[in-house]
């Protein structure tokens, strides 16, 4: 009898878990807009659309710029170091796993960042007076990507302090 | 036609058809790979004067570790000047690409 209750016990558990788990899965998904966001979409339409191509401009001009620091310190900095650095028959693993992580974050900075266009490009050709919610929907899409492209440069800027602490320590123990 | 003639337009159709398939090919390999969208050259996404007049003024002045140096101190001091010197160029952008930009507020939503 007591085993018999326990298993009940933990089959309803189980299920409550995956239950929880579905709900908290469709409220993540949730992405439909209120009415207000609707109309609001309808109304201003012609002016959000001018606003993602100024966005677009603008944050194709931030990557120009950034990418060009980014490979500067990748060409000028980073890698002249370590191959500076075997000709002194010095060696520092931590500053060649920092390249090899800096050289990696930086094809993801690039391609999380056509993601990201390519993404916004889908929006500002829809129609957002004809489909509302589907622009919305979309637009909660480019949101993400876009958050990706912010976490990887915020992860060039992680690796290029590091590079900075690794050459302060080399320095102290020349 | 004599058939020279018109092997001569049998020719030119064919380079025509040729041009057209390569010119597509080459167009649809830009469009797919993502590289319109790092290209800055395209119409509508071109710098504007003041950025040209400052890539210029700044091109003169980059840093690069010479691969044959001797490691001292005072290169790494060096080093580390110009480096965080880009750091600080970084940093003039902030908080690039976060939330704020695509914001209902901000779009007008």
């Amino acid at each position: 009898m007591k085993k018999f209750l326990a298993s009940i016990a933990l089959v309803a558990t189980a299920l409550l878990a995956v239950l929880a788990s579905f709900n908290y899965a469709k409220a993540e998904t949730n992405t439909d807009p209120t009415s207000e966001q609707i109309n609001a979409i309808k109304k201003n339409c012609a002016i959000i659309k001018d606003n993602l191509k100024s966005i677009q401009y603008e944050d194709s001009r931030v990557r120009v710029h950034l990418g060009r620091y980014y490979d500067t310190i990748q060409s000028n900095f980073i890698t002249p170091l370590n191959i500076a650095l075997i000709g002194n028959n010095i060696s520092n693993i931590n500053l060649i796993e920092n390249q090899t992580n800096f050289v990696t974050a930086r094809s993801k900075f690039a391609s999380d960042y056509i993601a990201y266009q390519k993404g916004l490009e889908e929006l500002v050709s829809l129609d957002c007076t004809v489909e509302p919610v589907r622009f919305y929907n979309k637009l909660t899409s480019v949101r993400e990507k876009r958050a990706k492209v912010a976490n990887s440069t915020t992860k060039l800027r992680e690796l290029t302090d590091k590079q900075v602490n690794l050459v302060t320590k080399l320095r102290e123990v020349l | 036609m004599s058939k020279g003639a018109r092997n001569l337009l049998i020719l030119g159709f064919l380079s025509a058809a040729i041009a057209l398939t390569t010119t597509g090919v080459s167009l649809a390999i830009y469009h797919n790979s993502g590289d319109i969208y790092l290209d800055r050259s395209r119409p509508g996404f071109l710098p504007d004067d003041d950025e040209i007049e400052k890539d210029k003024s700044e091109s003169g002045d980059d840093y690069k570790l010479d691969e044959n140096a001797i490691i001292t101190t005072e290169i790494l001091d060096e080093y580390l000047e110009s480096l965080l010197q880009e750091i600080e160029n970084i940093d003039t952008y902030k908080n690039p690409f976060s939330s704020e930009g695509l914001s209902d507020g901000r779009l007008g939503i």
